[in-house]
């Protein structure tokens, strides 16, 4: 099977403008992907891993390297250097990127939180809350609050609607920044089996977790990434 | 993505105008007035795209040229060079070499506009619908039970209370003031709205409603919206891209998120890292 993702020699530094000087925040990462697969970035906090996550979503501007994604289309992008707007069409509707936080307005109920992704890629009501309510439930996130905007939630629970917002998007490759960390246990048990769910279905992730026991149930491959010499300025 | 509006090395003086002016203006100068002549560099060739159904903000201080820059699209003021091509219906006009019949019939049916100040969107003399009612009649639509209905379903889109349509908007709160220009800038069906600071002034919860109330309708209606504000929150909320401009120039642009982010020019890394 081929490659969904082939990142080479991928790195990021910042330059702060303002102290004149060069950060270094990681280098010289280079791994493979196949549909289904997870890699681990696993190494020391401050290690530049939330970087390279970042870096590969474009969030970040890379550089160094290349990120060569193949697209469902089947073409060969290079995510460091493809257009703008080539990025916000994946983003839209091939990958996805899950955070610990949830930004989102104050009006809008949960169910339409977690449906919005999919109504933005043009899928009818109906069918979008249907998806949203199963991935709320999968959550454990009582019915009652559906009707609710998350910003009056726990801080547990805006996490899981993001995990399950994220979800309901899908994608062929998902980005996931710590969805475990500061979850009971329960929860945690809900997260992953909703991961090994979507690998099953063949989407490929890159995650960091906080949890080697996560690590070693989830990861196809490991990544080892190394804290700079240079130390990271706050 | 089909492109809808091409800006291509937009510029505005304000005065005589000099061969120096360009020269001796921008960031790197920290001005944007011409120590030779006086003239002031509003805007200095800008340039970029707007795609279909993109959300697309300019972000800057004040003074950095955004707003001179959507006047000028929205023809409120003429260009000193430069062009745009507003590609609509099959057509791509080229706009500044427009006539000015042409360029009253894309402004009043093709492109919408929503000010921060409501009395320049707005005609405080007559009623919220007929604010509207005004708008639908510059695009042909002559049948007054036709407009009367279409002004009252807008109006609700943009939440204003049916009871309120026959009131003056000047008489409204100024969230008020901003749906009822929201409405009347939708009236149409335009397929190009230009937002200029259309949340700043407001209460922080009547701002989020507003924004959320943009969303909506953008996701539903898939216009595409030149967002001009100085608000990163803004910013972040509405738009998938975004340019910066300080002294007339674009300094940087890119995707919002890695603005906001990640920026890489001096200027925007302090406007950022200044937000509270």
């Amino acid at each position: 099977m081929d490659n969904i993702l082939s990142v080479r020699d991928l790195g990021k530094g910042f330059y702060i403008h303002d102290r004149a000087k060069h950060v270094p925040a990681a280098e010289g990462i280079s791994f493979d992907l196949k549909p289904g697969q997870l890699a681990a970035l696993v190494g020391p906090s401050g290690a530049g891993k939330s970087s390279l996550l970042k870096a590969i979503y474009r969030t970040y501007v890379p550089s160094t390297g290349q990120v060569l994604y193949r697209t469902a289309a089947g073409d060969l992008v290079d995510l460091v250097t493809a257009p703008e707007t080539q990025i916000t069409d994946l983003r839209r509707s091939e990958i996805g990127f899950v955070t610990q936080f949830l930004h989102c307005l104050p009006r809008l109920s949960t169910l339409d939180v977690v449906a919005r992704p999919l109504l933005q890629q043009g899928v009818d009501r109906d069918a979008a809350h249907d998806k949203a309510a199963r991935m709320l439930a999968a959550l454990a996130i009582p019915e009652q609050l559906w009707d609710a905007t998350p910003a009056t939630f726990s801080g547990g629970e805006r996490q899981r609607v993001n995990i399950a917002r994220s979800f309901t998007q899908g994608g062929r490759l998902m980005l996931l920044d710590e969805p475990t960390a500061s979850l009971d246990p329960v929860a945690r048990e809900n997260v992953c089996a909703m991961i090994e769910a979507a690998k099953a279905e063949g989407a490929a992730m890159v995650g960091i977790f906080h949890d080697m026991a996560i690590v070693e149930r989830l990861a196809d491959v490991k990544i080892t990434v190394e804290r700079r010499a240079f130390e990271a300025v706050a | 993505m089909k492109p809808i509006l091409d800006v291509d090395n937009l510029t505005r003086i304000h005065g005589p105008g000099c061969p120096a002016c360009l020269d001796v203006t921008g960031p790197e100068h920290d001005t944007n007035i011409c120590r030779h002549c006086g003239s002031v560099v509003a805007v200095a060739g800008a340039s970029f795209r707007l795609h279909k159904g993109e959300v697309l903000g300019i972000m800057g201080e004040s003074g950095s040229g955004k707003s001179s820059l959507v006047k000028m699209l929205y023809f409120d003021d003429k260009p000193t060079s430069g062009q745009a091509t507003f590609h609509d219906e099959g057509h791509a006009h080229d706009l500044f070499s427009l006539n000015e019949a042409q360029q009253l019939r894309l402004r009043d049916t093709r492109m919408g506009m929503v000010y921060q100040n409501p009395s320049l969107g707005l005609n405080f003399d007559i009623s919220a619908g007929g604010n509207i009612a005004e708008r639908l009649l510059m695009s042909d639509e002559l049948s007054y039970r036709v407009i009367r209905e279409k002004a009252t379903a807008l109006l609700a889109r943009t939440e204003v209370p049916p009871a309120r349509m026959d009131e003056l908007p000047r008489n409204f709160s100024g969230g008020m003031q901003q749906r009822v220009q929201i409405a009347r800038a939708l009236s149409t069906g335009a397929p190009l709205l230009l937002l200029d600071e259309v949340t700043t002034g407001l209460d922080l919860s009547v701002q989020a409603r507003i924004l959320d109330l943009i969303m909506e309708l953008q996701e539903v209606t898939g216009v595409s919206m030149l967002v001009v504000t100085h608000d990163l929150g803004v910013v972040r909320h509405l738009t998938t891209r975004t340019i910066v401009m300080k002294y007339g120039r674009i300094i940087e642009s890119g995707l919002t998120d890695q603005i906001l982010e990640d920026p890489q020019a001096a200027y925007t890394q302090q406007l950022v890292s200044s937000a509270l």
